[in-house]
């Protein structure tokens, strides 16, 4: 089947598939609408219940991960792990903004891998 | 008793005094000693010059905090005074001399470092190169042996400031002709371009070419991420990239590590070779935008989608499980008439920094106008283990790991392919590493996918 014989039998779908695309961006752009919301939302939002809860119970404290502790439980999965002499400050908060992407990692643990490689980033 | 005390208290004054005097009275001056003062004592001018340098730290000490100060409330940095203390105390001919063996001995010294960086600003836009590079060679069943792969996979990475990035990776690759035809090829391919836009710290877009979340082998199958030189074949039936946009991000669940990960997409969907729906014109890498003729935007019409949800729980560091679900669907001809759906189960898990073992199982459904609705399927798993979790403190048995893997697929017309690969991976660094495989193949059906068996060397390098 040559593009002459596509002009008019896609013409023909045109209509048929806009409906469709239409149906299915739509599905698609609320349920990411209604993510993006409710996160911002319970970013930006006080927790008052928790105060309450803090004030009656006794707090256990849990030490939140190092630096190294999240190279080691994060990178290492994939791939061996890389000397932070290896680049510099600018360059690892530039590569840990394409891992955080790409490996789905949450902010807090990104911007505290971050803190620790360019802790030791070469010059 | 009042009056014991004072006579004692002033009787130890004139001792101490009187001792002080007369230490001062044996110890020799510098002049008298030619040069070599008591390491007991400072001279006059060795004390000035301490006290000189002292002052200078001082200075930069300040000038310091005052730039991380300014730095944390997001103003730029003043430029900090240079400390001078040659200008307070010019040193003599020998002090210049040390001075200047000291900083040939050690260049890079941090106030001097110090005090470059602190020129400007932290920039806010900068670039960089990462990427991998492979050199492989394959010996197959009936067939001659050859180096048969040079890949050069860099990734260019640009941040514009802290929420924008735009990532791109690049794939060259040389290949003989086909045969009839001299000579040899140099392919580009871009393998994904996106502009990425971290909206909070949940929520990321993306734009452009993408590398599909269905499974995790798309996002990581870069020559030193996997330890084979080769892709798993089930891989076959699922397409890797697609033009569109899509949100991705993370859920922290606590402090300790877990999370909850998702990606939601939108492409262009997958399409057909030639615009009908018959089984063998699937056309998985197609549909990316405007034809080359400039005449049809999307060859259906119609959109694909998809999205990955996943799990990852590590109980310690290095020792971890994830569990994803993902799927996509979208009509392939141009017809918009048939309908290709797919649905992928991933997992990994690692025990210590020694062992690893993951896998991928992934179903899809094709609508076709000759077979009706076919399943190509197909799944693999692989386990890695380092043989430094042995502790023999072997040097070049350290720093081995054996691997191995099982994949099949099933093309849902009557062919089906088994191979089993077993290998090592010697690791020359952290990022150089050398893969030599062995594998072997069972083809059932009218479709023969693979030889019986071949021989895989490969070096990888990750920059």
């Amino acid at each position: 089947m040559d593009s002459k014989d596509l002009a008019p039998q896609t013409a023909e779908t045109f209509l048929r598939g806009s409906t469709k695309l239409i149906h299915s961006v739509s599905v698609v752009t609320v349920t990411m609408a209604v993510i993006v919301i409710s996160f911002s939302a319970r970013a930006q939002s006080p927790t008052p219940a928790s105060k309450t809860k803090v004030e009656t119970t006794t707090p256990v404290k849990v030490e939140a991960l190092s630096g190294a502790e999240l190279w080691t439980m994060n990178c290492s999965r994939c791939h061996m792990a890389r000397n932070s002499g290896e680049f510099t400050a600018a360059q690892w908060r530039t590569i840990l903004r394409h891992m955080r992407i790409r490996a789905n990692l949450p902010a807090s643990q990104a911007k505290e891998l971050q803190k620790y490689l360019e802790a030791g980033a070469g010059k | 008793m009042n009056r014991t005390i004072l006579s004692t208290l002033a009787a130890i004054l004139v001792l101490t005094r009187y001792n002080l005097f007369a230490q001062d009275a044996a110890a020799p001056s510098p002049a008298d000693s030619a040069g070599t003062p008591s390491s007991d004592y400072v001279s006059r001018a060795e004390y000035d010059k301490l006290k000189t340098e002292h002052e200078a730290m001082k200075q930069e000490l300040e000038a310091l905090k005052s730039a991380v100060r300014q730095m944390a409330n997001g103003t730029a940095p003043a430029v900090p005074q240079e400390a001078k203390p040659a200008a307070e105390a010019p040193p003599g001919p020998k002090e210049v001399a040390a001075v200047k063996e000291s900083q040939a001995a050690a260049p890079s010294t941090a106030a001097t470092t110090t005090s470059e960086e602190l020129t400007g600003p932290l920039a806010t836009h900068d670039y960089a190169i990462v990427g991998d590079a492979e050199v492989q060679f394959g010996k197959f069943f009936h067939q001659h042996g050859a180096f048969m792969l040079a890949d050069f996979a860099p990734i260019f990475l640009f941040r514009g400031g802290d929420n924008i990035l735009f990532e791109a990776g690049f794939d060259f690759i040389l290949q003989n002709n086909a045969p009839g035809g001299g000579g040899n090829t140099t392919t580009v391919n871009l393998s994904f371009a996106t502009l990425d836009y971290i909206i909070n710290d949940y929520v990321t877009f993306l734009g452009g070419n993408m590398l599909l979340p269905l499974g995790t082998y798309s996002e990581r199958s870069a020559g030193w991420l996997n330890k084979f030189p080769d892709a798993p074949l089930p891989r076959d039936v699922l397409p890797g990239n697609g033009v569109g946009v899509q949100l991705r991000g993370a859920i922290p669940i606590g402090d300790r590590g877990p999370s909850v990960t998702y990606s939601l997409f939108v492409d262009n969907g997958v399409s057909s070779i030639d615009g009908t729906g018959n089984a063998d014109q699937l056309d998985l890498g197609g549909n990316v935008g405007l034809t080359s003729d400039g005449r049809f935007a999307n060859l259906h019409g119609g959109a694909g989608w998809g999205g990955r949800v996943a799990i990852f729980w590590p109980w310690k560091p290095a020792y971890d499980v994830e569990i994803g679900v993902s799927g996509m669907s979208s009509p392939w001809d141009n017809r918009a008439r048939r309908q290709y759906s797919a649905a992928v189960a991933d997992w990994a898990v690692h025990v210590g920094p020694y062992i690893e073992v993951k896998g991928e199982y992934m179903n899809t459904w094709v609508g076709t106008d000759d077979h009706g609705t076919i399943d190509p399927d197909g799944w693999w798993i692989q386990a890695g283990y380092k043989l430094g979790g042995l502790k023999l403190n072997v040097p070049y048995l350290d720093k081995l790991e054996l691997v191995g893997r099982y994949d099949t697929i099933d093309d849902g017309l009557g062919s089906r392919t088994e191979r089993g690969t077993v290998g090592a991976v010697y690791y020359l660094t952290n990022t150089l590493w050398l893969e030599g495989d062995y594998e072997w193949a069972t083809n059932h059906g009218p479709n023969v996918a693979l030889p019986d068996y071949g021989l895989l060397f490969q070096i990888s390098y990750g920059f």
